[in-house]
């Protein structure tokens, strides 16, 4: 089959930069599922874009490859009369595909016979099929958010202002939200504005030259970390390339000119934290750092093109940013004026949520909360001592000028307004680490009462959020609560020693919403959103049996990964399969309504079967184990509950000999199951 | 050194050239020139139309007793509305820079998304803000719906933020070393107003005195508007909405009552549109 080259760009006005790849990414996607639905597949697509053009190219299919339809007609009895001639069925079938009686066959569907039209489809040319092809997938695009423009009505992300398609050398007919295709393209606003003709697919390589346009989106990336890299070097430095801004800004030019700009040391007396946001979010600049990891007064902007003077381009960004930073100083020092604590009353003002009450209101519950569960952390004396301040200070931030001009920088500024106040760095580092983990490749709290801090506050924002109704559906979450469930999951299963002493996530959130007076449905549903929230994450590296297992296991969930890889190791245990059937031989029994379990002594058991399992459970209840003498005493009880189950009949007709049995394998089970529950393993 | 007249003279002229009308700015108090019902109104409807003016433009939040050198209760649009936006209108844009002397291959001018939105009239519409060598100067909305209805064919807005540019081209730090005219700085015309405006806004405006206000233009928009006769009807509606912002400003509306009053500012806009379309309307039987 011979296969033709097509190449098609799509112009468009500048497109918002987080949306180029996914936009790109839809689109060839959607093109090659619509060759393969046409019959015109060839292999896989090139494509690229800039924040002002799609383009697409590749190889496909000269012409449709043949289809046949077999069509279904009348029953074979009913298509002819008793005389053998052709019914009104039969007629109205021939009309229906067009074709003679004699040629049609017979085929054969649930044991009956009926008549069918084999029809083959017409085969086009990819000059006939392709624009429809790409015109559908354009319009099946996702988008975030799209608009109309001008008199038309058509819809995209932005404006399209010029479009082409190619087959082979010719240039195809065909018209996309009212463009019409021609044999045009534009160079970067900057540098080559006016429209650059081309003759055909290779020419237009060249002309993107001209016109300044860099196509791919990694060598525009690479261009500006070269060059911005060289640039930070005359300054004796090193860029921060935060990957996230690296790939905005790549999308935000179609050819990248890095340039250096400076600004006054003075601001250097600001927190680096404060000057970074500022070049970062404000103005989508790199920080430019020392070899030991400071602040340099530098940065590295990336203006579009090439153009003619660079120097007034350096002049007005270095401008922009001296307001910027004089702002951010003149903040500064208005917070630096009064301390934290100076802001805790006007807490009470500021609104958490209009169902949950002021932030004041949040202090005053978890100060409730912190009283009455003291003893359930495991916190050091120091630590436990500024656990109330740390709990007045840790918002106190919100009412900062900084953070008010840059909320990103929350956390992060009440650490550093604590440490600068000469604050105890426990009050500080709590603080800083309270929105820990931001995303699921960010890391829990590092000190001890940051991550209390974490569960504290989440706590109170679930259990009360869920108590005002405010559950997560479907795609919503408005209040982030699985975020805020999934922090309490990694905290406690990600901590080395445990948390809470001897108590479990799920004592915690009843305590805190009868502390509350919150039903106890409450609890439930936060418990499995918490649960759901961390099988979730852990999904990546565990399956879901194991993850299961473990959780739904009597054990405090920290260290919870090594716990389901030692499980992943046991799986491999040439045991298992004994110790997880005799887990499930009790567990079914025991599923049955049998009343209470009874205490059992060796005495009250009658035959040695009983009392092997009654010694083998006596030993797997032992506290003193380790894990490895656990599995010993497990494997034997296994093959107790084995022997039990092969050579007594554990449903005895004596109620009393019945009860004694299923309340002993009910211990059993109990050891069996204290590190992994194990009636979710397959 | 460039000042701001220039500024304005040159955009005029540029615009004029391109035959948009030049306007005179509205004679009420407004927190953006969008209201002026040259830009509400004529979005609306299948009409062409071009339109250029200077609005004032008030916001009380961002008063500063003219102590911040660039935050101020009042600053000047440039606003230019073009019905239906030509397919061009980016380039006719970056030419009206150039005109004031600021050229595309001297600077970094940059298209950075910005979705539009204006609640209290029930417009939104998507666009970008214009970026010149990092500074924000202008913003550029495809207006989507005004008074809650589908603006059909679509307009660009263009607006350019005058204190700004006129600071960057003279090369100032603040705004109030800019001349307005030669030898009559921004200062001399209003860093005195600057200070008496926040100080009313902040201080000395009466919560009572306003709501009822508020009240009194909010029903007499409406009852104008029930009985069709609009201009007034809608002056009403931006009285109300200027004494919104200065009740806001004064700290007396919580962030749940805000809702509320901007959702029967909308209400009262998207009445309003909803005359304008149907005299219109009525006006194209007549004179068909």
């Amino acid at each position: 089959m011979t296969a033709v080259r097509f190449f098609v760009e799509i112009g468009v006005e500048e497109m918002p930069s987080q949306y180029v790849r996914p936009i790109l990414e839809s689109l060839t996607q959607g093109i090659s599922n619509g060759l393969i639905g046409s019959r015109l597949y060839h292999e896989p697509l090139s494509s690229h874009a800039t924040p002002r053009r799609l383009v697409i190219w590749g190889t496909v299919l000269a012409q449709q490859t043949p289809k046949q339809t077999v069509v279904k007609g009348p029953l074979l009895s009913v298509a002819y009369d008793s005389e053998g001639r052709q019914t009104a069925a039969l007629e109205g079938f021939c009309r229906r595909v067009g074709l003679d009686p004699e040629k049609l066959h017979d085929i054969e569907d649930n044991g009956k016979r009926y008549l069918a039209a084999t029809i083959s489809e017409a085969m086009h040319r990819a000059n006939a099929i392709l624009p429809e092809v790409l015109s559908q997938a354009f319009q099946a695009l996702p988008l975030p958010r799209s608009m109309r423009w001008g008199v038309g009505d058509y819809r995209f992300i932005r404006p399209v202002r010029w479009i082409a398609l190619w087959i082979g050398e010719e240039l195809v007919p065909w018209t996309l939200a009212g463009v019409p295709s021609q044999a045009i393209t534009y160079g970067n606003r900057t540098d080559h504005p006016e429209s650059l003709p081309y003759k055909d697919p290779d020419h237009y390589w060249s002309c993107l030259e001209e016109g300044r346009v860099i196509l791919p989106f990694e060598t525009r990336k690479q261009q500006i970390v070269e060059q911005g890299q060289q640039l930070a070097q005359k300054v004796g430095g090193h860029v921060d390339w935060d990957s996230e801004l690296l790939e905005e800004v790549s999308n935000l030019v179609e050819w990248p000119t890095p340039f250096l700009g400076s600004f006054d040391e003075q601001y250097l007396a600001v927190p680096a934290p404060v000057l970074v946001t500022s070049m970062k979010v404000h103005q989508r600049y790199f920080p430019v750092y020392d070899n030991r990891g400071k602040l340099l007064p530098a940065f590295i902007g990336v203006r579009n093109g090439i153009g003619d003077r660079l120097d007034l381009v350096v002049r007005g960004n270095q401008k922009v940013l001296r307001a910027r930073l004089a702002d951010a100083q003149y903040f500064f020092n208005l917070d630096r004026a009064a301390p934290l604590s100076d802001h805790l009353p006007a807490l009470k003002q500021v609104i958490f949520h209009a169902k949950m009450g002021s932030y004041g209101e949040k202090l005053e519950r978890m100060h409730h909360v912190w009283h009455e569960t003291q003893g359930w952390w495991d916190l050091d004396p120091a630590e436990a001592a500024v656990a109330d301040q740390v709990i007045d200070l840790y918002k106190t931030d919100l009412l900062t000028h900084v953070v008010q001009e840059f909320p990103e920088l929350e956390g992060e500024m009440g650490a550093i307004y604590a440490r600068l106040e000469g604050e105890s760095p426990l009050i500080a580092d709590a603080i800083g680490e309270q929105y820990r983990p931001k995303s699921p490749t960010d890391s829990i709290p590092a000190t001890r009462l940051g991550q209390w801090l974490v569960l504290m506050d989440r706590l109170d924002t679930l259990v009360l959020a869920y108590a005002a109704g405010l559950k997560p559906s479907g795609s919503e979450d408005p209040f982030a609560l699985r975020r805020a469930a999934l922090a309490v999951g990694r905290v406690v299963s990600e901590v080395d020693a445990s948390l809470l002493r001897n108590r479990t996530v799920r004592e915690m959130i009843r305590k805190v919403a009868h502390l509350h007076q919150i039903s106890d449905s409450v609890v439930d549903d936060v418990y499995e959103l918490v649960v759901q929230r961390l099988a979730n994450y852990l999904q990546s590296e565990f399956s879901s049996a194991l993850i299961q297992a473990a959780l739904r296991a009597p054990q405090p969930w920290n260290r919870l990964r090594d716990r389901i890889r030692w499980m992943m190791e046991l799986t491999q245990d040439e045991a298992w399969t004994s110790v997880a059937q005799a887990f499930k031989r009790a567990h079914r029994v025991l599923q049955t309504d049998w009343g209470e379990p009874l205490a059992v002594e060796l005495a009250d058991l009658r035959t040695p079967v009983e009392q092997n399992l009654w010694l083998a459970v006596k030993d797997l209840e032992s506290e003193n184990f380790s894990p490895e003498a656990w599995w010993n005493a497990a494997k034997e009880v296994a093959i107790a509950i084995h022997a039990v189950f092969d050579q007594v009949l554990v449903m005895d007709p004596d109620a009393t000999v019945k009860q004694r049995r299923l309340s002993l394998l009910r211990r059993a089970n109990q050891g069996l199951g204290r590190y992994f529950d194990l009636s979710v393993v397959e | 050194m460039t000042t701001l007249q220039d500024i304005v003279s040159t955009l005029k002229e540029y615009w004029k050239q391109t035959g948009v009308l030049i306007a005179e700015p509205y004679d009420l108090e407004m927190g953006a020139g969008t209201m002026n019902p040259l830009t509400f109104f004529r979005a609306l409807g299948p009409h062409p139309w071009k339109v250029g003016y200077v609005q004032p433009s008030r916001r009380p939040v961002d008063g500063r007793y003219g102590e911040n050198p660039n935050r101020v209760y009042q600053h000047h649009q440039f606003q230019v509305l073009l019905k239906p936006a030509p397919d061009d209108v980016v380039e006719l844009y970056l030419k009206s820079l150039e005109a004031l002397g600021i050229h595309r291959r001297d600077h970094d001018i940059r298209l950075v998304e910005d979705n539009w939105e204006a609640p209290s009239i029930g417009a939104w519409g998507l666009g970008w803000e214009i970026w010149l060598d990092g500074m924000e100067i202008s913003q550029f909305t495809y207006f989507q719906q005004m008074g809650g209805f589908e603006c059909r064919p679509v307009s660009a807005e263009l607006t350019y933020g005058l204190e700004r540019l006129t600071s960057y081209l003279a090369n100032l730090e603040d705004i109030w070393s800019i001349e307005w005219a030669p030898g009559v700085s921004y200062r001399d015309l209003f860093q005195r107003v600057e200070w008496e405006q926040a100080t009313y806004s902040f201080e000395l405006a009466d919560p009572k005195l306003l709501l009822d206000l508020f009240n009194l233009y909010e029903s007499e928009a409406g009852r104008l508007l029930r009985q069709g006769v609009l201009r007034p009807g809608y002056e009403f509606l931006v009285k109300a909405s200027h004494v919104f912002n200065t009740l806001d400003a004064r700290g007396v509306i919580s962030i749940t009552e805000r809702q509320a009053y901007i959702g029967r500012q909308r209400k009262l806009a998207h009445r309003a549109a909803e005359v304008y379309l149907d005299q219109i309307s009525s006006s194209e039987v007549a004179s068909s």
